[in-house]
């Protein structure tokens, strides 16, 4: 007797981690909820008519391939969430000062200027006259978003462009989007039948997600990303009865 | 004017370390003062700029 028959209905945490070297499992990241975990196994079947009975009926059938194919949804909205999704590497950037950064020439009342950093303190804007003159905050520019780095300027007034700014600006991390190929991660999906409380863990040893199709900016309700991949063959495990090459399933003893 | 950096700094576009002479105007060595990137503007100026300094001869 394996285990006792229950029914089921699963919830679980699913976390992502980076193959080690040698093919096993590096440290784990939650991927925050995950509404949807669903593993799809295919099959690609050949079948042999046979020509001697009169009747064509099938006579044999193998399988040409197995595959398993994943589909994802992520409710999260962090860093390591995007770089699976956009296929990007988180990198710190860390807090420091800037003076004369020039702006775009030509600038009217109205329009807005983009800083090169985020997460901007001290703003200040001057002119570029021979001594340069200081452009008043709140009359000649506004920072319209610290965060984004955003200044809307006001008036120009008689001031000599372009205007360059100085300004701190804090930590942050920036993920630039297809910087690498596609990664391929350990998943463990750390479960619970929530009929009876019993728990179950899953391993698949080289999950390759495919780029989000899409990702929605603009959300009337709660955001999610989906994503679809398939499971790679992992011959390092495949001659582990314990492992085999594409995954497992772990569930307590009865 | 020519100021000594307490930290990197990014000025024009250019990043120094920590410890670089920097030749800034005067609004910018006030900013830079301001938000400690040098020491205090009476002891970070290490030297005036030639052109400054002939001003000032004249004078």
């Amino acid at each position: 007797m394996l285990g006792k028959t229950q029914y089921w209905s699963l919830q679980g945490r699913l976390f992502l981690a980076d193959r080690t070297v040698d093919g096993n499992c590096g440290a784990l990241a939650w991927m925050f909820n995950v509404p949807k975990f669903e593993l799809t196994l295919k099959t690609q079947e050949e079948t042999k008519i046979e020509s001697f009975s009169g009747l064509r009926t099938q006579d044999d059938s193998f399988n040409k391939s197995v595959s398993l194919d994943i589909a994802v949804e992520f409710d999260g909205f962090n860093p390591n969430i995007l770089a699976a999704a956009l296929y990007g590497t988180p990198a710190p950037v860390t807090s420091s000062t800037v003076t004369n950064e020039v702006l775009p020439t030509g600038l009217e009342n109205g329009d807005f200027v983009r800083l090169n950093h985020e997460n901007v303190s001290s703003v200040v804007l001057h002119d570029s006259t021979g001594s340069p003159l200081t452009l008043a905050p709140g009359t000649n520019y506004d920072v319209e978003s610290d965060f984004s780095g955003l200044v809307q300027i006001l008036d120009v007034g008689a001031y000599v462009q372009p205007f360059k700014a100085s300004y701190s600006y804090g930590d942050s991390t920036v993920l630039a989007m297809f910087t690498q190929q596609g990664k391929e991660r350990w998943a463990v999906f750390d479960g619970i039948n929530t009929r009876d409380g019993s728990l179950v863990k899953g391993d698949i040893y080289r999950m390759k997600l495919a780029p989000a199709a899409s990702m929605p900016l603009i959300n009337d309700g709660y955001g999610s990303i989906s994503m679809t991949g398939t499971c790679l063959y992992d011959v390092t495990k495949s001659v582990d009865p314990l492992f085999g090459g594409l995954g497992r399933f772990v569930f307590p003893s009865s | 004017m020519i100021v000594k950096l307490l930290k990197a700094h990014e000025d024009a576009g250019k990043k120094y370390p920590a410890g670089e002479e920097i030749d800034v105007n005067e609004p910018t060595a006030e900013w830079l003062a301001a938000n400690k990137v040098i020491s205090p503007l009476a002891t970070a100026i290490k030297k005036a700029p030639a052109a400054a300094q002939e001003s000032r001869n004249v004078g």
